[in-house]
């Protein structure tokens, strides 16, 4: 059995080898064999392979030497604080997620690229790649350093930034870049690439399957491919009937929402306070949080107060964002949903 | 008049109320005392006899007795106050009053005889305290009155209101409704009264005793002003405290001179509470030469558990006296040095003490003796006062502090406040660690109204009490706040001191603690009377605790009713406000925001819950930001070991790899136990992990993590240990290879045959092909690893 997931097993690693796109595909086919590149800017959502193709670029400019990779911790002085970051390496380019240290992004990314950038590479190519993940995370400092630092040291690096949403990313920096977007995949597209890799397995993908997979996966192809080897861990085949698994975090927010629309009291708020830590103290993120519950509280209320949930959510989750401790907010928007369901309901009754 | 009585009917026959709880058994004794002297002389000697010395005890070794008798015979002082001690103090044994004056200080109260209270009753209504004595509690919710209110008007009438009905309790007053709603009849405490057969009260029949009891006040002003002249004639009779003050009036003239001077102890017995920390202060004092200087040292065990316990380090060369200012730790070292004859040099806060200055005279004068006018040679004491003050400007002040006492000739105190201050750290390992506790009420009051006789100033027990209740059981400030109030007055009742304290009052808010502030600020019942000023500097306690403290109880504060979820929301509206405010205050530096803070992080949501809470529960906000720390840190980590093998934000990996991941090295394992460890080990190779790993971050970070960590535990101990085992043997091999590879310059595509046996021979060619060059990446990234560690 392979020892990999299939996801990683069944990357593309070449562009001629991307399964959808095709547009895309040919724009990088393009950039690869021209010898040189401009900076980049991937955007999209997550899980459309926007990483995938960033590589599969590099490899088609560099060869497969960008796949030998080996990982690295390094220290960054910062005034009195060691600033410390693991990068990828490989001859050809830096990969590393500057956002991982949080406020001191900046220094990390300025040095990096000055470093690279006053070093010559010892390939015939005259340049080297950084690629900078979640650059949306980029603080505004970083982001500001950023763009003199593309202009400097344009002879000797090129900058592939790779994000989900661009309108994090300033617009000095997006102007500087060569903007590409890779969109999510169709359903069509997720149906070939999964019956693909079933077929390597040689498994056979059930319809009924596949449809759930797509439909549950919201077009993260990553996600999809994952799901059906769960499904395949759990019952050593595909089965058609299996249910399709959702992340254990996801189940558990729908049972806070649950919690939420049978009991609007002060002491059903503080049992879905607990839950709500719960689910913040595993790294969820609280966006993620907000956008779940919100989704799955309108879904399941009146029709008359869907408008002004959504309203309520938008309003607390940009209140979180320019706050610092994301519970609060979250406590307060489902405070403020518990007592307009309650009123809602009071009225109906009536 | 009589009426009152009536609402003390039968049960206080057999109770007894007239003592307040706590100190009921010393007052009892005081008033035994006081009404017959003669019980009072083998008391003084009982507690002579404990006190002085121990140093002449038959138990003390030997040696030392003997360098302790002469000690202590030569000095005039401290012979002198055997007389008097604390408890006994506002009779003087040698000048006695008419026995029957002395209750004055609590003039009117009812006669302390038990067995026939019903003989006084007369008594009660005349005085200005008619209720003194008597101790009340409150249940229920009351319509006309607040519980505070009332209990104020109890206690101004001089009763005692308490928390719990007890045995001495003398009556319960009740509301028709719990707080939670109930009937009064099924609480806890009428329940109780009714077992004790404590008179129980309603509220109509309180609001007739109250106005019976202020109808008596008004009828009474002759009373009072008789009472006072009692006082005054009285007076000469007190003898003061201080031994050495013959006349008391005299005192009152000669303002020149403080209270808290004038009333200093000279003795060790005067000295208030803290008995066995003086004593043992003394004791050790008294053996400084022995031990020190002779090397006699006391067989004392001082460690516990192996490590050295400073509480019973009695051979060290310096004291460390600890303890809240105004309890007497100053006084207490001069008054022991004194009695046992040396001279002291003090050095305290307003000296400069470098490191300079601390050796050159400390140093001097550690080795040396000092000789008085009349030629007799004193030994030399240091107090070294206000030790935790020594900071910035005192660099090094407490290392040459410490150099001075491992060398030192003469015995050192320190003194400070905090014991806890990281400075006294290192300090305090080379000294007799005594730590002094604030004497408790009961403690102060008596020897202040002995005090207060003997200046001339008449005041109720239980006036005194609340000032020194609200100066935090300080002595001194209370003794100070009572010398400002009798430079005007000449007598302080209930109201007055309530009134006077909002004045002159120690900051009450540093006394509150951070539970206490939020439980206050989340009780409308307390906020209620207070000034926004007052519920501010509530929040002030600490104005990083009291949010996430109200934050984490304000939804057990709402109370019950139509309005209950809006409140809810808009608390919590309140609350995210203020972290808003938090967030600007901590990013901008703009504390002027503070106040905006408290108003919005605090009082508003206080206010609109407000039903109080029993005690506030400790924010969870600390535990579970720590733990999402924690779990930021292992997907980072895991993250950085898998990197050359997936993609994907830190989200990604948490939700979606290492389920999938913990999953499919799980599976081998739990279906074929020893044979799948193979399999599973690949896995982790694979993605760059180890088992260490695999059993840290991999396990933890499943969102149900309590479920994998037993799902873990369920396999075999043999399992696990074979899966690092399996896992070394790959890894050592791959690592020689890379070294191989690395010295001969091989292509590195050449490299593979034994890897791939390691890692599995089934595979398909293709696939293995495929994988080679990620396989050879891995033992790089190891040689990375292993080299940082």
């Amino acid at each position: 059995m392979a020892s990999k997931l299939w996801v990683d097993k069944y990357r593309p690693l070449t562009v001629d080898q991307l399964d959808y796109h095709s547009t895309l595909s040919a724009i990088l086919e393009r950039l690869s064999t021209s010898g040189d590149l401009p900076h980049l800017l991937f955007y999209g959502p997550s899980g459309a392979g926007k990483k995938t193709r960033v590589l599969a670029l590099l490899n088609g400019v560099f060869g497969a030497g960008v796949n030998k990779v080996k990982c690295e911790v390094r220290n960054f002085k910062a005034g009195t604080v060691n600033v410390e970051i693991s990068i990828l390496q490989s001859n050809y380019h830096i990969d590393m997620t500057p956002s991982d240290v949080a406020h001191r992004d900046k220094i990390v990314v300025q040095q990096i690229i000055k470093e690279i950038g006053s070093s010559k590479n010892p390939d015939q190519r005259f340049f080297k790649v950084v690629i900078l993940n979640q650059a949306d995370y980029l603080t505004d400092e970083a982001q500001a350093a950023l763009r003199r630092t593309l202009e400097k040291y344009t002879a000797t690096t090129r900058v592939i930034l790779i994000c989900n949403s661009l309108c994090r990313v300033i617009a000095p920096l997006r102007s500087r870049c060569l903007s590409i977007r890779v969109p999510a995949p169709s359903a069509d597209d997720m149906r070939k690439v999964l019956r693909k890799i079933a077929s390597s397995e040689n498994l056979e993908l059930p319809m009924s399957l596949e449809n759930k997979l797509i439909n549950a996966s919201n077009r993260n192809i990553r996600r999809a491919i994952m799901m059906m080897q769960t499904v395949y861990i759990q019952n050593s085949r595909l089965n058609p009937d299996a249910s399709v698994p959702i992340p254990e975090w996801e189940k558990y927010l729908k049972e806070i929402a649950t919690n939420v629309l049978d009991e609007q009291t002060p002491k059903s708020l503080k049992i879905v306070r607990g839950k709500l830590y719960e689910v913040l103290a595993s790294c969820i993120p609280p966006t993620t949080v907000f956008n779940t519950l919100c989704k799955e509280l309108v879904t399941r209320s009146d029709a008359a107060i869907k408008t002004v949930v959504v309203r309520h959510a938008a309003d607390y989750e940009l209140q979180m964002k320019s706050g610092s401790k994301p519970i609060v907010h979250l406590e307060a928007f489902l405070a403020r949903f518990m007592s307009v369901y309650k009123q809602h309901s009071n009225r109906m009754n009536y | 008049m009589g009426d009152i009585r009536k609402y003390f009917g039968a049960p206080i026959k057999d109770k007894e109320p007239e003592k307040p709880k706590e100190e009921s058994p010393k007052r009892k004794r005081l008033n035994k005392v006081s009404s017959k002297q003669e019980t009072k002389k083998p008391k003084i000697e009982k507690n002579t006899s404990k006190f002085f010395p121990k140093g002449q005890s038959p138990k003390a070794s030997p040696d030392y007795a003997s360098s302790a008798t002469e000690i202590i015979p030569s000095d005039e002082e401290y012979s002198r106050p055997k007389s008097p001690p604390i408890k006994t103090k506002k009779i003087s044994p040698k000048r006695e009053p008419k026995p029957k004056d002395k209750i004055d200080y609590k003039p009117k109260k009812p006669a302390p005889s038990k067995k026939k209270p019903k003989s006084e009753p007369k008594s009660i209504p005349s005085s200005s305290t008619p209720l003194q004595g008597q101790t009340f509690v409150i249940t229920g919710v009351l319509s006309n009155y607040d519980r505070n209110e009332l209990t104020d008007i109890l206690k101004s009438f001089g009763a005692k209101v308490t928390g719990n009905v007890s045995k001495r309790t003398s009556c319960l007053i009740h509301g028709d409704k719990l707080e939670d709603g109930r009937n009064f009849t099924e609480g806890n405490k009428y329940k109780t009264a009714l077992e004790n057969g404590t008179k129980i009260m309603n509220e109509e029949e309180l609001e007739h005793m109250i106005e019976d009891l202020k109808g008596n006040e008004k009828s009474s002003p002759v009373d009072q002003d008789s009472f006072n002249a009692v006082q005054v004639s009285q007076k000469p009779a007190r003898v003061p405290i201080k031994v050495s003050q013959t006349d008391a009036t005299q005192s009152l003239s000669n303002a020149s001179q403080l209270w808290v001077d004038k009333y200093k102890p000279k003795t060790i017995q005067d000295i208030l509470g803290n008995n066995k920390t003086v004593e043992k202060l003394w004791e050790w004092l008294r053996d400084w030469e022995e031990v020190v200087i002779h090397g006699n040292k006391k067989d004392v065990e001082a460690f516990s558990r192996g490590r050295l316990d400073l509480t019973l380090n009695v051979n060290a060369k310096a004291a460390l006296i600890s303890g809240p200012p105004g309890v007497g730790k100053t006084t207490a070292a001069r008054v022991v040095g004194k009695t046992l004859d040396y001279q002291i040099m003090e050095m305290n806060a307003s000296d400069f003490r470098s490191k300079k200055l601390i050796l050159d005279p400390l140093k001097a004068s550690s080795g040396n003796q000092s000789m008085t006018g009349n030629g007799t040679i004193m030994k030399n004491l240091i107090v070294m006062d206000e030790v935790d003050g020594m900071s910035a400007g005192d660099r090094g002040g407490t290392t040459a502090l410490i150099e001075v006492i491992k060398t030192t000739k003469v015995p050192i105190i320190c003194i400070c406040n905090d014991r806890q201050s990281t400075k006294l750290k290192s300090l305090a390992n080379y000294c007799y660690d005594l730590r002094f506790q604030k004497p408790n009420k009961s403690q102060i009051s008596k020897r202040l109204l002995a005090i207060m006789a003997s200046e001339g100033l008449s005041i109720e027990p239980n006036a005194l009490e609340m000032i020194i209740e609200s100066s935090g059981n300080d002595i001194r400030q209370t003794l100070t706040l009572l010398e400002m109030w009798a430079r005007t007055n000449n007598s302080m009742n209930y109201n007055q001191a309530k009134k006077g304290l909002q004045f002159i009052s120690k900051d009450s808010i540093t006394m509150v603690g951070n539970f206490d502030a939020a439980a206050k600020l989340l009780n409308n019942h307390e906020t209620r009377a207070m000034s926004h000023k007052q519920k501010i500097d509530l929040f002030f306690v600490d104005f990083d605790l009291i949010p996430l403290l109200i934050q984490e109880n304000y939804l057990s504060a709402i109370p019950q009713n139509s309005q209950t979820i809006e409140n809810m929301a808009n608390a919590a509206d309140s609350i995210a406000f203020g972290d808003l405010i938090n967030k600007q205050i901590r990013t901008n530096n703009d504390w002027t925001l503070l106040p905006q803070l408290g108003q919005a992080s605090a009082i508003e949501p206080g206010a609109l819950t407000g039903n109080g809470i029993p005690f506030p529960r400790f924010p969870e906000w600390f535990g579970k930001s720590s733990t999402q720390k924690k779990n930021e840190r292992l997907v980072q980590e895991l993250r950085s070991a898998m990197a050359g093998h997936i993609t994907g934000d830190n989200i990604t990996i948490l939700s979606e790899y290492v389920p999938l991941i913990y999953k499919m090295i799980m599976k081998p394992i739990i279906k074929h136990d020893m044979d799948g460890v193979e399999e599973a080990v690949e896995i982790i190779h694979t993605y760059g992990l180890n088992p260490d790993m695999f059993k840290d971050h991999l396990i933890q970070l499943q969102f149900d993590s309590e479920k994998s960590e037993e799902e873990f535990k369920k396999i075999p101990t043999k399992t696990k240990a074979q899966i690092t085992r399996v896992y070394n043997t790959v890894f050592k091999s791959s690592l020689k290879k890379v070294k191989k590879k690395r010295e001969e310059k091989e292509e590195k595509d050449q490299v593979d045959p034994e890897f791939a046996e390691d890692e599995n021979g089934n595979e398909e060619e293709e696939d293995e092909k495929e994988e080679e060059s990620d396989i050879e990446v891995k033992p790089t990234v190891k040689t990375v690893k292993k080299k940082k560690k």
